[in-house]
């Protein structure tokens, strides 16, 4: 793995630097994540009161697709992307291995997506606990949200380590599809199922179970993203 | 000896359906070098094993002085690298990725000289990279690497796809901001009138292997071609450093790569007669020497 403690002040600065020019060329899709997130909830707090009953459903699910087309959007545009139209060359022409640049890359790409993703987290469980709402659902909001960040790190490596459009656009339908699958499978699973629309948040064994494997997906996906890249010997 | 700009040893690198052989060469501080090839000669994957984008199968590689692919940060910090397929940001201006590269290089880059390079290049900061043409493009890259002073520059066929406008446009200007430096150039092109004007030596390569390497003064200086006219009888002696006869009648056309007064005498005294004796251009010159090399090897 990428050894950041071992570099000289120079050349940590330098992967300072590419991340922060990765940030930078983010900043609209981060932006544009964000104010998604903030929209699909205020839509998602309409009622039939309202006018709007289709508000919740609507409001749940483009709540959900910001998230994943902006994992999306980060891997493919920031990573792939710079990779196919050769602005990698360029990057990699300035004074970094090839470890520095894709640590710089992981490192970009996942601070880029935490910006948004703890913001909403927060916000929604926050908003949440301090409105007198039943508190039933944050558990498996929490839930849901860290598998998402699970399905961006397992992306983001195989991006990393691929050189293949097919292979990432493989990933991007693969960890699509298991959002489906986990949603229905963990919303039915017991310890879960009849916490979801309960008063309290239940944090059950269960729940914490599902939280364990994702955390464990989680630092694996980012362990080969930092691992497997600096032993590549042909980069173009 | 003086520590070599670009040293390589016995590179190779094996891919399934091309090899690069045991490819050599040493191009000296202040020289610049003409690496001329046809297309899918080897010269882009020699140049990006010398930027440590791919990693020789065997061989050493030093790049002023550091073993490449494993020194590679030291060396490239005085390393500028433009290659024709390289793209800057699209979504940023020129002016930020002048801030970028700066903000790497404080203790190099040039702010007087960079302000100079924009206004010689015609390229307007503000201006957003993706609506570049390609002309300005390369030009814009040559300024971020020229702003950062670097020791060596290597470029990779970076006049390829420019209208012969902008290629001579480009070509004067590196040749004008070039005439006071001491820097060690590479510059890979399979365009011989652009390397016949910017450098002092030349180093050919074709099918994954060195040809012909040395000073490009060197190269025209042995290199003729010479007409004859000869008598039907007259058969050509065998002389060295003939490359090719090619008969026509009671005409012939001699290519040498070892011209001396020797030659034409010694065909004179064979019964020819000698009607021309033309220098040859560069580009005249890789075909020939390609061609040579080539039926050398049964190809």
């Amino acid at each position: 793995m990428t050894d950041l403690t071992a570099m000289t002040p120079a050349r940590r600065s330098i992967v300072g630097r590419l991340v922060a020019k990765d940030l930078y060329l983010y900043r609209w899709l981060i932006t544009g994540a964000l104010v998604g997130g903030v929209l699909s909830l205020v839509l998602s707090h309409f009622s039939e009161g309202d006018n709007v009953s289709t508000g919740p459903n609507v409001g749940i699910l483009l709540f959900m697709t910001t998230i994943i087309a902006f994992g999306i959007f980060v891997a493919m545009f920031g990573i792939l992307k710079e990779r196919q139209d050769k602005s990698q060359l360029f990057v990699l022409s300035l004074p970094v291995s090839p470890a520095h640049y894709f640590a710089a890359k992981t490192w970009a790409a996942l601070l880029a997506f935490l910006v948004p993703w703890v913001v909403l987290t927060v916000g929604v469980v926050a908003l949440t606990a301090l409105s007198g709402q039943p508190q039933g659902p944050i558990p498996f909001f929490v839930v849901m949200m860290t598998f998402f960040l699970g399905n961006f790190c397992l992306l983001l490596a195989l991006v990393v380590n691929t050189k293949s459009e097919l292979a990432a656009i493989a990933g991007v339908l693969i960890t699509n599809v298991s959002v489906t699958l986990f949603l229905v499978q963990v919303g039915r699973l017991p310890g879960v199922a009849e916490h979801r629309l309960g008063a309290a948040a239940v944090w059950s064994p269960a729940i914490l179970t599902v939280l364990g494997v994702e955390l464990a997906l989680i630092l694996l996906s980012l362990g080969l993203a930092f691992y497997l890249p600096s032993r590549k010997k042909d980069l173009v | 000896m003086t520590t070599a700009a670009i040293e390589l040893r016995g590179v190779c690198k094996r891919y399934p359906f091309f090899a690069l052989e045991d490819v050599s060469f040493r191009l000296e501080p202040g020289q610049i070098m003409g690496f001329v090839g046809a297309n899918g000669a080897g010269k882009t994957t020699t140049i990006r094993i010398l930027m440590a984008l791919v990693r020789q199968d065997a061989g050493d590689v030093e790049l002023l002085g550091c073993r490449m692919p494993d020194e590679q940060v030291r060396a490239k910090w005085d390393v500028g690298f433009v290659s024709e397929e390289m793209k800057l940001f699209g979504g940023a201006t020129l002016a930020w990725h002048l801030g970028f590269v700066r903000s790497l290089f404080p203790g190099a880059w040039d702010d007087r000289y960079a302000a100079r390079l924009l206004q010689r290049f015609h390229l307007h900061p503000g201006q957003r990279v993706k609506g570049l043409s390609r002309g300005e493009r390369v030009k814009a890259l040559m300024l971020l690497a020229l702003a950062r002073k670097p020791r060596l520059l290597v470029l990779d066929e970076p006049t390829a796809g420019l209208d012969p406008v902008a290629r001579q446009e480009l070509i004067g200007e590196l040749m004008e901001i070039l005439q006071d430096e001491e820097r060690s150039i590479l510059f890979s092109s399979h365009n011989t009138l652009d390397v016949e004007q910017i450098s002092d030596q030349i180093t050919f390569l074709d099918r994954g292997r060195i040809v012909d390497s040395g000073d490009k003064e060197v190269f025209f200086d042995r290199w003729r071609r010479l007409s004859l006219e000869l008598p039907e009888a007259v058969a050509l002696p065998d002389v060295v450093g003939v490359v090719d006869v090619a008969r026509s009648g009671h005409t012939a056309v001699v290519t040498a790569n070892a011209f001396d007064d020797e030659l034409p005498a010694a065909y004179q005294r064979a019964g020819a007669t000698l009607r021309d004796v033309q220098r040859m251009t560069l580009e005249e010159i890789f075909v020939a020497t390609v061609m040579q090399k080539r039926k050398e090897r049964g190809a």
